[in-house]
């Protein structure tokens, strides 16, 4: 049975003047021990995925239907009680930024005592013993534990976050951008640590982010989200090397390599997503698609298997190879660009 | 430190000579730092750098390397405690003045990181572009729109029309970013200096951004600086690249160069330390700190000596000052001079 | 470094800024009601000369010569008439206009001054910004009535004197309000973009950071409104004020004097119930509007 199973989760909010879907109809699983990366740009829905899941959402936003199976429990059903009791123990979050989830007028290593306290009943003593080889694990010097959050700098503090997200031993690490705002130096030693400590307590890593390098790097597969759905999902491997729908064509484009030649095209995709995906009908790509055809902009695609554990929501998955090589020709998205401004 | 004088000052359009700024605590920025008394953080540390005609120049540095001061220094947002910068041979910019000040305005622009914060709400498309022409007192009433226009189609704002009454929340994060750069296109400057100009836009949509940089200095002869932390849209767009770190200069040469091959250790870890969005590369990862101390800035020798691998007395004691590996490439580095070296020149 | 796009704040723009308020005060009945009640002063204001049944000076005799004191409410007199005879309603409705001039003359002033001072501190700094606000303080610890009836009893107790020392006395708070603002607009990168346009001192602050501060500034005047009004009322209310006009503060200081209050209830309670609806209802508006205005919210 898999770890988790998301199966058709939508996900709403709540505006003074309407309801936004920011999530629709996804459906992932992650196995035990495995990354899945979630990819996309700012607004696709991932970070919301990710909360949904833990049940964090903001209070203007909500399961508007769709199950989440952990371990076989179905956890939109759960109270909030026994959500509480599922946060740390089982699942843990760590949020872009170290601070969201840090309590800034309480030192570090009382709320990390805190997680043993509560979670664990151990008491004081045993707690900080514990807190204490967390930090060496992270290699943060114990010194610090009695240091305020606002006194650690940014990488520490990620440290600090990670040390306390795997206190409990997790069986599944949901982490939302996690090194976003540090340098590339520490994002590298960063995900070294996450890497060896998962390695240690075989917890399970979703990784939400918009960088396909650290997907690349570090995940076993990979679900790709546009404006509020799954558009392609598979092993990494795969999806990279031989992507499927259009838009993680384009995307492929956007990330300029360290080892191609110089002269490689770097191609933005025209346009920008939908501000209200559920008001369309038909593929949420389509209007920025160079392959669009009319039944795209009809009917929306389902998720459909173009190898055996390789799934793209295109109508024209079939003529992936020939898309695949069009799309990395700078002409077939700045002819889209020319009708996109056209057509305003 | 300083350069070699300029025989080819006329390919150059900026020299930077020894420039430095510190902050201390009675400063606004010390204060926002929190120095401590009597500290004070050397931003900027006796950097040169020569800036050419329609060259793309990048400036890698993480956070604390000093490059957004620099930035500021260069278009005199701050002014620099010493050193001299030069726009084509000219007046030191520290001695500019009022009107002489506003016409340096006019050859040197600057784009920001938050596409955003850097446009004024209250202000349409219109009123942005034009602005700058109303400051300076350029044009009349038609050639100011002629100009606005000419602006907004260089920056990729077509059709103009569709943009002109528009308020920045109306407009994209891309958008947002070409209006900011037609902004700076307006006086038609030689220089445009770019702190983090992609840094805040979607990925898709940073490739837009970029091209239109390299159109710009392919196509007009443009000059740019391109500040980033991120080398891998350095090496798309820059011809030449120079990493900084803790206010210093430490490799400056062509892209091929310093970005594939390294030499300085610091350039190297950072270089190791990029990961590659195809799968089918593997690289050793970097190993994880031991602890992340801010170091303190008493130490006399080099900055990186702390946590260099190869770290020798040497390295403690003095500061490195940039020599040639080989023609254009500058490395500073005093294990170039040792038998290390051939162990740097091995590839990545 | 990313972040996920939210959607923006729209901006306000005057005539839209109207236009949101009203929807937004359909959604919130204080407001709503409170924008009522100021439409109805307003317009009371406005035509009091037509709405008042009586000039609010006369005493009013009745068939035989009698002068009609202390007469309850009738058909006649909506809300009887005074210890002088004279009619209630008109002079509660004279009233109204005064509370209104003076509000809005005292809070344009007020504003005047405050804004400017809060920018030129704000953007200049230094020692500049250092002397404004030990000006700023020295006014601020000023104790509003005592000082504006010793200036009055000094100057002429006229009505534009009491505007006058008002708008003297109320500016600090904006000042403080808008430099702070202005301090952190100061650092924003449009800032520095308006300073590389080539922009002097004088037209980044007038022309790229004041149009930021307005909503603050017109929350602000809002507020000043209210103050004037009751302050106005409590300086006639005093005994300090213009003999020659009539506000609601006069007509209570009148009650007062006369040593009625206890039974010419239709007297002295409208003033005091009218002022409590005005100024309760321009703080209310005041209010919300901040919520709107707040600089916190438009930052996306």
């Amino acid at each position: 049975m898999a770890l988790l199973e998301v199966d058709r989760l939508s996900v709403g909010y709540r505006t003074t003047e309407e309801e936004i879907r920011a999530a629709q109809d996804v459906s992932l699983t992650i196995e035990p021990g495995e990354t899945l990366g979630l990819v996309g740009e700012s607004g696709c829905g991932k970070s919301t995925v990710g909360r949904a899941i833990i049940g964090i959402l903001a209070k203007n936003a909500a399961v508007a239907g769709g199950s989440i199976r952990y371990k076989g429990r179905e956890l939109t059903a759960l109270s909030f009680e026994a959500m509480r009791a599922v946060r740390w123990k089982e699942i843990a979050f760590i949020p872009q930024s170290a601070m969201n989830a840090f309590n800034p007028v309480y030192r570090v290593g009382r709320q990390i005592d805190e997680i043993f306290t509560e979670h664990q009943k151990l008491n004081a003593r045993e707690a900080r013993k514990r807190t204490v080889e967390l930090f060496k694990k992270v290699h943060i010097p114990a010194s610090r534990l009695d240091g305020f959050p606002h006194q650690f700098s940014g990488g520490m503090r990620q440290r600090a976050l990670i040390a306390m997200a795997l206190a409990l031993k997790p069986a599944l690490l949901i982490a939302d951008e996690p090194t976003t705002a540090l340098d590339v130096a520490m994002q590298d030693r960063i995900f070294s640590t996450l890497r060896r400590l998962r390695e240690e307590t075989g917890s399970s890593l979703l990784l939400i982010t918009h960088d396909m390098g650290l997907v690349a790097e570090n995940c076993d597969r990979v679900a790709v989200m546009y404006a509020g759905r799954i558009v392609e999902q598979g092993p990494t491997h795969q999806v990279l090397n031989a992507p499927c729908h259009p838009y993680t064509m384009g995307l492929k484009n956007a990330f300029p390599s360290m080892t191609k030649p110089r002269d490689e095209t770097l191609i933005s995709i025209p346009g920008s997503p939908p501000t209200n995906p559920t008001e369309m009908v038909g593929c949420s790509f389509a209007p920025r698609c160079p392959f669009a055809e009319p039944r795209c902009s009809a009917q929306m695609p389902a998720l459909g298997a173009v190898a055996r554990v390789h799934f793209a929501a295109c109508h024209r998955v079939d003529q992936a190879m020939v898309m695949r090589r069009r799309a990395m020709e700078r002409t077939a998205w700045s002819e889209k660009e020319d009708v996109l401004s056209a057509a305003q | 430190m300083s350069l070699a004088p300029l025989n080819d000052a006329a390919g150059c359009i900026m020299m930077v000579d020894g420039v430095s700024k510190a902050f201390r605590p009675g400063s606004s920025l010390g204060a926002r730092l929190k120095l401590a008394a009597a500290t004070e953080i050397r931003a900027v540390d006796g950097v040169s750098l020569r800036i050419g005609r329609g060259e793309l120049l990048g400036l890698i540095g993480e956070s604390g390397s000093g490059k957004t001061t620099l930035a500021r220094l260069l278009t005199r947002l701050e002014t620099c405690d010493s050193g001299i910068i030069q726009l084509r041979g000219q007046q030191n910019l520290a001695d500019l003045k009022g009107t002489d000040l506003r016409a340096f305005y006019r050859h040197v622009q600057m784009i920001f990181q938050d596409p955003f914060e850097s446009l004024n709400p209250r202000f349409t498309v219109r009123e942005t572009v034009m602005e700058p022409l109303r400051a300076q007192g350029i044009g009349n009433r038609e050639t100011r729109s002629q100009m606005v226009k000419r602006a907004m189609e260089r920056a990729g704002l077509r059709p103009v029309q569709k943009y002109l009454h528009r308020y920045p929340h109306e407009l994209s994060g891309g958008e947002r970013q070409r209006l900011s750069i037609a902004r700076a296109l307006v006086l038609e400057p030689g220089l445009i200096i770019a702190d983090e100009p992609v840094s805040m836009l979607d990925v898709s949509i940073r490739a837009g951004i970029l091209n239109l940089l390299k159109e710009l200095s392919v196509r007009d002869g443009l000059s740019v600086l391109y500040i980033s932390h991120d080398l891998s849209t350095s090496r798309y767009l820059c011809d030449r690249v120079a990493i900084m770190f803790r206010g210093k200069i430490v490799e400056i040469g062509p892209t091929e160069q310093v970005l594939e091959n390294p030499l300085h250790p610091y350039a190297r870890m950072l270089r190791s330390a990029v990961p590659d969005a195809d799968p089918n590369i593997s690289r050793p990862r970097l190993a994880e700190s031991v602890s992340e101390e801010s170091l303190p800035q008493e130490f006399s020798g080099c900055r990186y000596a702390a946590e260099c691998p190869h770290a020798m007395d040497e390295c403690r004691a003095k500061v490195p000052l940039l020599m040639e590996a080989s023609p254009e490439h500058r490395v500073a580095c005093h294990l170039l001079k040792t038998e290390v070296r051939d162990e740097l020149h091995s590839p990545t | 470094m990313l972040r996920e796009e939210t959607p923006s704040l729209p901006i306000i723009k005057p005539l839209d800024m109207a236009a949101r308020a009203v929807g937004a005060a359909c959604n919130r009945p204080r407001v709503a009601i409170s924008l009522a009640i100021l439409a109805a002063f307003f317009l009371v204001g406005i035509f009091a000369n037509e709405l008042a049944p009586y000039d609010a000076f006369v005493k009013q005799y009745d068939a035989n010569g009698n002068l009609l004191r202390l007469l309850p409410p009738s058909a006649d007199h909506l809300l009887g008439t005074t210890l002088f005879g004279r009619d209630v309603f008109s002079q509660l409705i004279l009233g109204t206009r005064t509370a209104l001039i003076v509000g809005f003359l005292t809070a344009i002033a007020t504003s005047v001054i405050g804004v400017n001072i809060g920018l030129l501190a704000g953007y200049f700094g230094g020692k500049l910004d250092g002397a404004l606000m030990r000006m700023t303080d020295v006014v601020f610890c000023v104790p509003i009535l005592p000082f504006s009836i010793v200036a009055l009893s000094i100057l002429n107790r006229s009505t534009w004197w009491i505007i006058t020392v008002m708008s003297l006395l109320f500016w600090p708070i904006a000042a403080r309000v808008i430099r702070s603002q202005v301090l952190s607009l100061k650092e924003r990168p449009f800032t520095d973009a308006a300073r590389m346009s080539g922009a002097r001192p004088l037209r980044i602050i007038y022309k790229h950071i004041a149009p930021n501060v307005l909503p603050q500034a017109f929350v602000h005047g809002v507020f000043a409104i209210a103050w004037a009004i009751t302050t106005e009322a409590s300086i006639n209310f005093l005994g300090f004020g213009d003999p020659n006009m009539i506000s609601w503060g006069t007509i209570i200081y009148d009650v007062f004097t006369s040593m009625v209050s206890y039974t010419a209830w239709w007297w002295f309670l409208p003033p005091g119930i009218c002022l409590m609806l005005v100024v309760g209802a321009f703080y209310l508006v005041a209010e919300a509007y901040e919520e709107v205005a707040n600089p916190r919210l438009q930052e996306r």
